[in-house]
């Protein structure tokens, strides 16, 4: 399974939802990340991690095609999550990403 | 007119061509979505066979050796092997023209057990392909069903362009999703499943229109070409394919070729098309498979039937012909290994719950209390009853009428489809009696209902049910009783929602006309 | 009247565009045709949704129906494609 793309897509996305937030009664903090530029920063790094590994997975295009669906999915796993509990779904963004980077490093690691 | 003209005329194109289109697009999405797997649920309602899979080669040959025992003179073989999904050797004959000049009859499909070469001995269904032909024919005489699905289509494409205009300002708020707030929550849920899934929406629905672009859009081949044909052959690339001499001929061993086609490509056999089988000027063409790339169409090599000599190869496609490959492909999917067709297979999920959000949307926009609702409003209402909970207990019945019938009941496929379409207008019809709330509540717990009863009959009536296919690692079974229970948990759980609202509307219903002609208008105009 | 310009106008004139695209693009004939095919619906869905956002029926009317027989005629002058 392609656990790693939809894990990174779904940190990033948990970031922008954060920074999203307009009003401030509905604004929720992610933990260790405060201001609003470093959460789009990280976001950004996240979804283009997610990008590359659905690149190294599947090649340019079907990486493309792969990369879109599981954004999709993750995005929606995250509406739903996000509608359930709203600090624990941003809160989430955290573990996705360690579980999703070390699942990338290591298959990085397995194929070199 | 500008701006806020062209939100709003888009606004009112959106609605009314969702709409028009949404019963007939939720059908379509669903039973598409179900088409992802239809090799698997073709095993799935076949479940006394436990075919073996055997290499490209060997089932070619053994294909070869049943049809010339039994149609050594037809005009034309076509056979489709079989690959690690589907486990049985399709084969389509046309018989050669009598010299009357009349049309000789159409020969049924056969399907061959790859390993024995011996016609399968099975439960007589259509299995899978039921669902996939039922997506773009809709069970209408050719050519009307392709006819109304491409118009359904080029709906859904205009809703989805004139919906982004009009909805800019959805790209900022599609995280929020707000439960059992009416029409809030639908408008939330349209636009989460809209917004996130668009880049699949807007694939899926033109692809499928250039999948039968020929059909639709002919014209240009018409401007270009004196006849259809010429398009097609040159599009292929296969040259004429050459008529029969007369002089009878022997064919030579097909198995080698389809090994050395496959050593040419690199890649599987899918697809071998032999014409003139027992002529001297007889042709053999071998046609990759498309399992492993985006492009849809894949490459064929042409060997002479006598000598196995190359006659000819496929060319390398200029960038129109690998654009339109490639969105066939993409709309297919058979490039997907298995963990990106459960991607497809969830984001068709959200496609329906797209449209069956939108058509709610609808109605509980004009929901009014206290009066009596317009015969248009309760047409509409009840139609959304009728496809959204009853389309998916249809779909359900056909499951299990292939479990309950007799295996060998004559005519029981079309019997398995009849029973899908009894049940789903059936119960279509039946819910008029009922007030609306009760009638979801009934039509989607009957749902749930009978997606749950599929796992049961299945480990009823065969040896292969839940404990037992988990036991023997039957991936397969194991995967399809699990989504049948999903599919049964998410319809209980819509009938709960359904059910916890008769209590919320009423108090809620109040509210709403407290706030006023002004606030009701803002919410229109979101 | 206005429905029906967009339904039958709008493929009668997405069906002209791209027959006259395909005829009079400069390349490989069966690439030209393809690239008239793959666009025609990008055509016909732009015309069907200006119908409808365009006020005047006049000219909805005028133009849908223009286009369509102006690209029939071009093309039944044009010919088929040597």
């Amino acid at each position: 399974m392609p656990l790693e793309t939809a894990l990174l897509g779904y940190a990033g996305l948990a970031l922008f939802a954060a920074v999203r937030g307009r009003t401030p009664h509905r604004r929720v903090e992610p933990p260790f990340l405060t201001s609003r530029p470093a959460m789009r920063i990280v976001g950004i790094v996240l979804l283009s991690l997610s990008l590359v590994t659905a690149f190294t997975r599947y090649g340019p295009y079907q990486g493309m095609v792969a990369w879109l669906g599981l954004l999709s999915l993750s995005g929606i796993a995250l509406v739903l999550l996000l509608s359930w509990w709203r600090v624990g779904a941003v809160a989430m963004w955290l573990p996705a990403a360690i579980v999703g980077l070390s699942l990338a490093l290591v298959k990085a690691v397995t194929a070199a | 007119m500008k701006g806020g003209g062209l939100r709003q005329s888009m606004a009112w194109i959106h609605t009314w061509l969702g709409l028009l289109a949404g019963w007939l697009l939720f059908a379509m999405f669903l039973t598409g979505t179900a088409s992802y797997f239809r090799p698997e649920i073709t095993r799935w309602m076949q479940p006394e066979l436990r075919p073996v899979a055997a290499p490209p080669a060997q089932a070619a040959a053994s294909a070869v050796r049943w049809l010339q025992a039994n149609g050594a003179h037809d005009e034309q073989w076509t056979i489709f092997l079989p690959d690690d999904r589907t486990t049985a050797t399709r084969i389509f004959q046309r018989a050669r023209p009598p010299a009357d000049g009349s049309k000789p009859p159409r020969k049924p499909e056969v399907r061959l057990d790859p390993a024995s070469g011996q016609p399968i001995a099975a439960r007589d269904t259509k299995g899978g392909e039921h669902f996939y032909r039922f997506h773009f024919q809709l069970q209408l005489p050719h050519p009307w069903g392709r006819w109304l699905a491409g118009l359904a289509a080029l709906f859904m494409l205009g809703a989805i362009v004139s919906g982004v205009i009009t909805h800019r300002r959805i790209f900022a708020d599609f995280f929020t999703l707000r439960w059992n707030k009416g029409q809030r929550s639908w408008l939330d849920a349209h636009n989460a499943s809209a917004v996130l899934a668009l880049p699949f929406h807007a694939m899926i629905t033109y692809t499928g229109l250039i999948t039968l672009i020929v059909m639709y859009m002919p014209w240009p081949i018409a401007a270009n070409y004196s006849s259809p044909s010429a398009f097609s052959d040159s599009l292929s690339g296969i040259e004429d394919a050459g008529k029969a001499t007369g002089q009878p001929g022997r064919l030579v061993a097909v198995a080698p070729l389809v090994a050395r086609a496959q050593g040419e490509w690199g890649g599987r056999a899918a697809q071998i098309v032999i014409r003139n089988p027992d002529d001297s000027a007889s042709t053999v063409t071998v046609r990759r498979t498309s399992a492993d790339t985006l492009n849809a169409r894949g490459a064929f090599v042409t060997y002479g039937g006598i000598d196995g000599r190359r006659i000819a190869g496929s060319s390398a496609a200029g960038p129109a012909a690998q654009t339109a490959g490639v969105m066939l492909g993409l709309h297919l999917g058979h490039f997907a290994g298995p963990a990106l067709r459960w991607v497809y297979f969830l984001l068709g999920l959200t496609g329906a719950a797209m449209v069956a959000t939108g058509l709610l949307l609808w109605t509980s926009k004009r929901l009014t209390i206290g009066e009596r609702p317009a015969l248009g409003y309760r047409i509409v209402e009840r139609l959304n009853i009728g496809v959204v909970a009853c389309l998916p207990a249809g779909m359900a019945a056909f499951l299990l009428a292939n479990r309950l019938l007799p295996a060998d009941l004559a005519g029981r496929a079309a019997i398995e489809v009849a029973t899908m379409f009894w049940v789903w207008f059936g119960l279509a019809a039946l819910q008029l009696a009922r007030p609306v709330r009760r009638a979801w509540i009934e039509t989607l717990t009957i749902a749930a209902l009978a997606f749950a009863a599929v796992p049961l009959v299945n480990a009823a009536t065969t040896d292969r049910g839940l404990l037992r296919s988990a036991i023997d690692g039957d991936g397969l079974f194991v995967a399809f009783d699990i989504v049948m229970l999903s599919a049964a948990a998410l319809l209980g759980f819509a009938a709960r929602k359904a059910h916890a609202h008769v209590g919320v509307a009423k108090t809620r219903a109040v509210r709403r006309r407290r706030r006023g002609q002004a606030a009701q208008e803002l919410a229109d105009a979101a | 009247m206005r429905c029906f310009s967009a339904v039958v106008g709008g493929y009668a004139a997405a069906a002209g565009l791209a027959s006259l695209l395909a005829r009079l693009l400069p390349i490989d004939r069966v690439e030209a045709t393809l690239w008239g095919m793959l666009a025609a619906f990008v055509f016909y869905a732009a015309l069907g949704l200006w119908a409808f956002h365009e006020p005047r029926l006049s000219r909805v009317t005028g133009v849908i129906w223009g286009i369509a027989l102006l690209s029939g005629a071009m093309l039944f002058a044009l010919g088929v494609r040597p």
